[in-house]
């Protein structure tokens, strides 16, 4: 008994906590003025290094009895002790679901159009992408100060049985067994590419067009071609010193370059098809959407979540505790 | 006088009041502790220091090695700092010495010890000086009237500060125990431990940006974690108020609470503990005499701290070393390929790309404008890199002190990683660097700069 006394007080006590958080500065120093990606490497070594991960967890459980001891210590007076209970349990919660977050979370990225099918786990049945709504107004009118986008983008995810889930770039949304949400968004213009009248390819191409004016390059293999294409604008006004914009995404007009090994042999603007290479040409439909999904499976997401809110939440509190009068131990 | 001159003699003042100053401390604080023959001790170390300086001028010193003293100076100053937390939280919840501070008391260990940690106190920063000096002397056209005028100025300062001293005895222990000793030192490292002339005469901006860059990396996992989109979407979405995390005001206080946290904890530990009264004191008056003398003794030995919390607080927020009014941020040169590829001088009038600054360039392909950027690292190796990096649309890259920042989302990156992938780095491209010029294939940078536009958007046809 005398042992477990010793060890829950070794466990329990300031100095140990003194001693981790300045092991831990101490590295962080070196790591910062010797090797510069201080960070980064102590979160990899949280999930990776056996060492790091052994003391983190000493300190989380130096954290907790000190937490809990100190929660002891504030019961008596229950106001106080409501008031501070949300910052104290907002701490051990966050250091415990950090920690099995950071260890157990999946994590993949996907990039899909409408229709296109969605896995989430291999047991976690069949999930289509119903509509994506679009980040960018049809007619769009861009400025010096414009945002890249006019909306947040969205998605609704079909699963077997027809339900919908609305994704939207934040929050996440559960579906299944996993989280997931728009990480970005861009614009797939239909391409069909031609030779005599036969068609060669045909499909929406996933390119990163935005923001407008960025130029994006794309291959169709077996072809031997190389395509440059970017996005202009329909109309320019200018009023006053201020350059107007106006992109048409239902019929854009893009400039387009082909190369052929290395040297260009055909370049045009055109908002329907460019011919090139005697006999080919290329023709563009209506663009489709594309969204970069991230799913994420990682039980410990809603702790995670919750740990902030409590901590933002205690932080908020806690001061409000010195308001109410200690109880005299006496 | 030569602005050289004018420098050198301002680094040499600087330096002789730095010694002086801490001489005065130190020396001051072992007689007060009755330990008068330690103070031969450090005097010892500081001969050597000066003798190891000295040194420098005279052997060819590598630029790696420079690079090691202006990173030891930072570190001595966090290992200053760090002893000085250590030593307050000691004395503020007094506990049995351990073994280390039983041994430390044995005059044969502190002496040796003693004298090595006056020794790693000064060396960096006189030696990093030094050679500063030595870069002055060169560029002023060789002669020794820079160095010269550097020593006028060292040992003015110093002869300057020691009439002072003689004149002024400090009563060091009224105020300052060894904890509060070691945080002045610390105070005057941070204040006076750059080595780059008028260019960087504090530590400030270093620890500063570091402590940034913490913080950014911190919120950055933090959201990460939380799911949240890339930054062309936050731009419009609801979680815009998350790019103020990222900015520089919230940096600057952030870093700041970083950095005090610690000695505030120290303020509240060393006013609130209770005072133990001595069981022979009987009388009211005693008893309040005694309560009241630990009270003084508290006020005068927290006074440091104060000051040095006062002092940190001030210098943070106007030197504002990673402000964005500091940030150096050129127009980038335009240049014409040659032969498939660009070239670069070196040196050319009016510029150097050994100048530690970053340089950047635009070059036109099929209509696209490319931009590169050419920074020498610490390491003072030359490294070419795109004007861009994976993530964030081609906003480009500023300036700071010890980073390049990119301008879309404010990421630091430390100059020293410039040429290496991934993150928000520059995307590294490969260059042909002789003495004369860095030269580019066309090939190598137009190539990334479309990949980088690409990004996760080439998944091919769906048909």
């Amino acid at each position: 008994m005398k042992v477990l006394a010793r060890v829950r007080s070794f466990l329990g006590s300031e100095a140990l906590t003194v001693r981790l958080a300045g092991l831990c500065i101490a590295y962080y120093l070196a790591l910062a003025i010797w090797s510069k990606e201080a960070f980064g490497t102590i979160v990899a070594g949280l999930t990776g290094n056996i060492l790091i991960q052994a003391l983190y967890v000493l300190f989380f459980l130096n954290v907790s009895f000190r937490v809990v001891n100190r929660m002891k210590t504030e019961l008596p007076v229950r106001t106080r002790f409501a008031l501070r209970l949300p910052l104290y349990g907002g701490i051990l919660l966050f250091l415990a679901m950090f920690f099995l977050s950071l260890n157990v979370r999946h994590s993949k990225w996907l990039l899909v159009g409408e229709g296109d099918p969605v896995e989430l786990s291999r047991d976690a049945g069949e999930y289509r992408v119903g509509t994506i709504t679009s980040a960018l107004e049809v007619r769009s009118l861009r400025t010096e100060r414009s945002a890249i986008f006019d909306y947040e983008p969205a998605l609704t995810l079909l699963d077997r049985t027809g339900r919908q889930h609305q994704i939207t770039a934040f929050p996440p949304v559960k579906v299944g067994p996993a989280y997931l949400h728009v990480l970005n968004f861009g614009i797939g213009p239909g391409i069909e590419i031609k030779q005599a009248g036969n068609t060669l390819s045909k499909g929406y191409m996933a390119l990163r067009l935005t923001p407008f004016g960025t130029v994006d390059v794309f291959e169709l293999p077996p072809l031997p071609y190389r395509f440059s294409l970017s996005i202009l604008p329909n109309l320019v006004r200018t009023t006053g010193t201020e350059v107007e914009r106006e992109y048409d995404l239902a019929r854009p007009r893009y400039r387009v370059e082909v190369e052929r090994g290395g040297k260009v042999i055909a370049r045009g603007e055109t908002d329907s098809v460019l011919r090139f290479d005697e006999g080919m040409s290329i023709s563009f439909d209506r663009p489709s959407d594309w969204v970069l999904l991230e799913i994420v499976r990682d039980p410990f997401y809603p702790g995670y979540v919750a740990s902030l809110v409590l901590l933002i939440g205690g932080a908020f509190l806690y001061p409000f505790s010195y308001l109410v009068k200690r109880r005299d131990p006496a | 006088m030569s602005q050289f001159a004018v420098e050198a003699l301002f680094v040499g003042c600087k330096e002789g009041l730095v010694l002086a100053l801490c001489l005065a401390l130190i020396t001051a604080y072992l007689r007060g502790r009755g330990r008068d023959p330690l103070v031969r001790t450090v005097y010892a170390a500081v001969i050597a220091v000066l003798l190891a300086s000295l040194a420098v001028i005279m052997v060819p010193v590598s630029v790696e090695a420079r690079a090691i003293a202006v990173k030891m100076a930072g570190t001595l100053f966090g290992l200053v700092y760090l002893t000085a937390l250590a030593a307050l939280y000691h004395t503020a919840e007094p506990k049995d010495s351990g073994p280390v501070a039983e041994a430390l008391h044995r005059p044969a260990v502190l002496g040796p010890v003693l004298f090595l940690a006056t020794i790693a106190y000064f060396i960096p920063d006189m030696a990093a000086s030094t050679l500063y000096v030595s870069d002055l002397q060169e560029m002023a056209g060789g002669g020794v009237l820079v160095h010269i005028t550097a020593a006028a100025g060292f040992f003015f300062a110093l002869a300057a500060a020691y009439a002072v001293a003689r004149t002024f005895p400090l009563d060091i222990l009224r105020i300052a125990a060894f904890p509060q000793l070691l945080l002045f030192l610390a105070l005057i490292k941070l204040l006076t431990g750059g080595v780059r002339g008028f260019a960087e005469i504090s530590l400030i901006p270093s620890v500063q940006s570091g402590l940034m860059k913490l913080v950014h990396d911190a919120v950055h996992q933090l959201l990460v974690m939380l799911q949240v989109p890339d930054h062309p979407i936050l731009t419009v979405s609801a979680w815009n108020f998350i790019a103020v995390l990222f900015g520089t005001t919230a940096g600057l206080i952030l870093s700041l609470l970083v950095f005090l946290l610690p000695l505030a904890f120290f303020l509240r530990k060393h006013f609130g503990s209770p005072i133990a009264v001595p069981v022979g004191l009987a009388s009211g008056a005693a008893r309040r005499a005694y309560l009241r003398g630990v009270r003084d003794d508290r006020m005068l030995k927290s006074l440091p701290v104060i000051l040095f919390m006062i002092v940190i607080t001030l210098t943070w927020f106007s030197q504002r070393g990673e402000g964005a009014a500091q940030r150096y941020a050129p127009t980038p040169v335009r240049l014409v390929a040659e032969s498939g590829s660009i070239s670069i001088p070196i040196q050319s009038p009016g510029s150097s790309l050994l100048d530690g600054r970053i340089h950047k360039y635009v070059v036109q392909e099929k209509g696209v404008d490319i931009r590169v950027l050419i920074v020498k690292k610490p390491d003072g190796t030359l490294v070419a890199a795109l004007d861009a990096c994976d993530i964030c649309p081609p906003d480009g890259y500023a300036q700071t002190t010890e980073h390049v920042v990119c301008l879309y989302c404010n990421t630091p990156i430390p100059v020293g990683t410039v040429g290496m992938p991934g993150g928000c780095n520059p995307i590294p491209v490969t260059a042909l660097i002789s003495g004369k010029d860095v030269r580019i294939t066309m090939k190598e940078i137009a190539g990334k700069w479309m990949a980088m536009m690409i990004g996760e958007g080439k998944k091919g046809v769906r048909r």
